[in-house]
């Protein structure tokens, strides 16, 4: 019987616009800075539909047939608000420098720490990477074991600061991460640093 | 005392290698009531601070939403009576080796691409009903009708 009235809708459906009910549509969005990308849908034939354009929509139905709108900021906004509410916002990240062969947090990173536990706390952060690199100078496996201890002096400075130990993850990659890729082996003070990421 | 040994085995071996677990993505947050189930067809319901793993396949209830953050920074939202299964997901980018195949089977989600389609531009698909849809970023909705 529902399946009866369901076949009744869909047929009346049919008559206005073809039973839309089991189609798939894709709308492309402006991202902050008005950057558009692009999105393409193959149909049976082989041929490719493409969007570029900020709140162009792809519509295939299906029998797979594929045509293309423009829908407005207002009606995406209207249409898809709780999903838009609900995605994430971009992991955060964090720079902090060190001096030649050193391992320690001066007292203004500290401070700067403090802060970043704070917003850890307040974001409800689900996990924290701490990544620890060196300069190239100097032997490369202790460049590695220096800028583990990097990365780790910062996380304990974050747990210290009320951070839970069970969100932080360390990870390090000596001198093989370079933010300056040089290719001499002199000392490099950007590179010379940890990296902490907040999910 | 696991992560402890893990942490020595990971020392030893493959110091360059991330210490991340297999996961895929992590859970940011969950409204109502989001469940998953795994490859092993075991069924679990999903909170805040949960992992993804590849073939995780994550329906949500009425009035519920997820929000998840891929290893490559990839966000998707997906909104109530959903379900969205990520197929394939692939994410080594040391040597551009980059995948994410997932197929909506129904409801809406959004999503804002990460680095994947930047190291490949072919590499993220997503299938919902008889649409096969090539991402290459960066921001957009897709509904699945029912």
């Amino acid at each position: 019987m529902r399946r009866l009235a369901l076949l009744g809708l869909c047929l009346g459906a049919i008559l206005f616009s073809g039973c839309a009910s089991k189609d798939v549509q894709i709308t492309l969005l402006p991202e902050e800075e008005g950057k558009v990308g692009v999105i393409s849908v193959a149909d049976r034939k082989g041929d490719t539909h493409t969007i570029n354009k900020a709140y162009e929509a792809l519509d295939v139905s299906q029998k797979g047939e594929i045509t293309s709108k423009l829908e407005t900021e207002e009606s995406v906004k209207l249409k898809y608000a709780e999903v838009l509410g609900a995605l994430p916002q971009k992991p955060q990240s964090f720079l902090f420098f060190f001096s030649f062969d050193s391992a320690v947090l001066e007292t203004k990173q500290l401070e700067e720490l403090k802060v970043v536990a704070r917003l850890i706390r307040e974001n409800s952060i689900v996990e924290i990477i701490s990544i620890g690199h060196s300069d190239s100078a100097g032997d490369k496996e202790y460049n590695k074991t220096l800028s583990l201890q990097r990365a780790k002096n910062v996380a304990d400075k974050l747990v210290v600061y009320g951070v839970p130990r069970s969100l932080l993850q360390l990870q390090y990659y000596g001198d093989a991460n370079p933010l300056e890729p040089t290719t001499n082996t002199k000392p490099n003070a950007k590179n010379r640093r940890v990296e902490i990421i907040l999910k | 005392m696991k992560k402890y040994f893990a942490l020595g085995i990971w020392f030893i071996v493959t110091p360059l290698l991330l210490l991340a677990s297999p996961s895929v993505a992590l859970v940011k947050s969950v409204q109502g009531d989001v469940s998953v189930t795994h490859a092993d067809h075991t069924t679990v319901s999903l909170k805040q601070g949960d992992r993804i793993f590849e073939k995780d396949s994550i329906k949500t209830a009425s009035n519920s939403t997820i929000g998840l953050v891929f290893e490559d920074n990839t966000l998707i939202s997906i909104g109530s009576n959903a379900e969205f299964l990520v197929d394939e997901y692939l994410f080594d980018p040391a040597n551009k080796n980059v995948k994410f195949k997932s197929n909506l089977f129904k409801g809406i989600l959004a999503c804002k691409t990460g680095l994947i389609p930047k190291i490949n531009p072919d590499a993220m698909e997503i299938k919902a009903k008889t649409a096969t849809i090539g991402i290459r970023g960066t921001y957009f909705v897709a509904e699945a009708k029912e």
